[in-house]
């Protein structure tokens, strides 16, 4: 045979041919000629044949779950990391507003979060699992307390209808208030909430003397009596009754309301924002921005000494679709 | 209620966002859509790893590595390529960049039991076929197994892999060929194997004469 050997790429190509006399294969003629009658060559087409045959034939593998599990906690400390990167040196971070004065919060981020960072509180305006009873307190707030009471991890939470209405603006201070003067052991456990507690002028109910804005306070039973209302406060405006930006006025909730009332929903609402069950530190049905709205603390599982706040508007639906209307950062050292 | 999981997948499993709605909601911020891409395509890119790096602890290592480049860096996805394409781009150069970091010390470890590929058939068959073929494939040139695991393994086509590796197509399938030619004599042992019982003996690989009597010096 005089023709020399086709190099191992064109033998491979005839490999993969079937027919090796289709011509639409692109194989020149010689080479077929030449493998046809090569002993060599046709072992060796031969051989590569095998060789894909045996290579195809390997089973599928699968990544095993501790791998899975490993890469996915790494995945999720980078969303950690970014995400308190991005909020480093921001005390806020207010979500853009959409035109519907809905914001659509993608509160599932916080499903990866460690649960070792558990340092930080949350402040969520939907809540709901774990709480004490119903007591009225100074500022005209109520203490309210759901019936499925101790069940959340970490025991209870406290759950008020205040009768604010908040706005984006102040709603920071109140909540730090809210929170120092009616959880207990809060002014030892979040120091850092005092500064933006104490200055604060005026309550949501309007006045200087509540104790909402007179933070510290050991605790809720701590608190100031102040004038029970039906109408409770709204900044500036009387008590349980706000200017809705919609043009209806709004009456303050005097009980847990809303689609975030039950501990079932408040419950799922939660699972659905971070991930698994937290208990809130305090949650307050009252009014934002005009609007009825649930307003949620919870510990923050990832960012250490900050209190995060949420609030969630009625007509908003955090379980379904992750809608929530604000969230803040509170430093809580 | 949906998971914040299932909710991406869309209803039924049915994929609600493709991989780039996927990518570009990660880098708006959506804390889920990144982990809903590597849950997609993690057991392929898996397979390359494993397949080209042959050691389960090394590929873990590869894939978290390349994956969380990828996160960091997706805003330099350009989107001229399938997001698939891009992430075992990312997975493949992580893996040869380990095996050019240890080929000083060419030393093949083989996948622990514990990373074995999953079989439903002949388990010990299978195990000791896979075995067998990433011993074979320990002994090519990095480059050359790249290109025999994501076309002949994971049969991927030849373009979409020259993207992978950013080389032209006829590269990809040089480099199939010889590497093909290298593997026949080390895998011809598992041809002559009954097929219904044990794949080889791994202690034989390399040992069986090759049929390639000619094979050239391999360039690449």
């Amino acid at each position: 045979m005089n023709t020399p050997h086709p190099e191992p790429e064109t033998l491979a190509e005839l490999a993969d041919t079937p027919d090796q006399t289709d011509v639409s294969a692109g194989i020149p003629a010689a080479v077929s000629d030449h493998v046809a009658s090569c002993q060599q060559c046709s072992r060796e087409v031969a051989a590569m044949r095998r060789v894909r045959k045996t290579l195809q034939s390997l089973p599928p593998v699968a990544m095993p779950d501790d791998v899975t599990a490993r890469i996915e906690s790494a995945l999720g400390a980078e969303i950690d990391t970014a995400r308190i990167e991005r909020q480093a040196g921001v005390a806020v971070s207010v979500l853009p507003a959409r035109p519907d004065h809905q914001q659509r919060f993608s509160g599932r981020r916080f499903a990866h979060f460690p649960a070792a960072a558990a340092i930080a509180l949350l402040v969520v305006v939907i809540v709901g699992t774990g709480i004490a009873a119903i007591v009225t307190t100074g500022g005209g707030e109520k203490k309210a307390s759901t019936n499925a009471s101790a069940a959340m991890a970490g025991g209870n939470a406290v759950v008020l209808t205040s009768g604010h209405d908040y706005d984006k603006t102040t709603i920071r201070n109140q909540v730090a208030a809210l929170v120092l003067n009616h959880v207990p052991d809060s002014a030892q456990l979040y120091k850092g909430l005092a500064p933006l507690a104490g200055g604060r002028a005026t309550s949501a109910g309007g006045s200087s003397a509540s104790p909402e804005f007179n933070a510290p306070a050991a605790s809720a039973s701590a608190a100031a009596p102040a004038a029970p209302t039906a109408g409770n406060a709204s900044a500036g405006a009387p008590n349980g009754t706000a200017a809705s930006r919609f043009g209806a006025s709004v009456t303050a909730p005097t009980a847990p309301s809303g689609p975030l009332a039950t501990n079932a929903a408040l419950q799922a609402c939660i699972v659905a924002l971070v991930g698994r069950s937290v208990t809130p530190v305090l949650v307050d049905y009252a009014i934002y921005e005009g609007q009825p709205a649930t307003i949620i603390v919870l510990t923050d599982p990832t960012i250490p000494n900050t209190l995060d706040l949420y609030v969630e508007w009625y007509t908003a639906d955090c379980v379904k679709d992750g809608d929530v209307s604000f969230f803040a950062t509170l430093p809580v050292s | 209620m949906r998971s914040a999981a299932a909710k991406l997948r869309g209803v039924d499993g049915a994929a609600e966002f493709d991989d780039a709605a996927l990518l570009r909601r990660h880098i708006e911020g959506d804390p889920q859509a990144f982990t809903e891409i590597f849950r997609r395509h993690r057991d392929h890119l898996w397979a390359v790893a494993l397949r080209t790096l042959c050691d389960a602890d090394e590929a873990a290592d590869a894939v978290q590595d390349a994956l969380i480049s990828a996160m960091r860096h997706a805003d330099s996805f350009r989107g001229d390529a399938l997001v698939s394409t891009w992430l075992h781009r990312i997975v493949v150069n992580a893996c040869l960049d380990r095996l050019r970091r240890r080929a000083s010390r060419p030393t093949v470890a083989l996948p622990d039991d514990d990373h074995a590929p999953a079989v439903v058939r002949d388990e010990v068959a299978e195990r000791e076929l896979a075995t067998d073929v990433h011993a074979a494939l320990a002994t090519l040139p990095i480059e050359q197994r790249a290109a025999i695991v994501l076309v002949d393994i994971e049969g991927y086509p030849v373009d979409d892999v020259a993207a992978m590796l950013d080389v032209p197509s006829g590269t990809v399938k040089s480099r199939c060929a010889r590497g093909r030619a290298k593997l026949a004599p080390l895998l011809a042992h598992l041809n002559s194997a009954p097929k219904d019982g044990p794949a080889g003996n791994p202690g034989t690989v390399g040992s069986v004469e090759s049929p390639m009597t000619h094979q050239r010096e391999d360039l690449r």
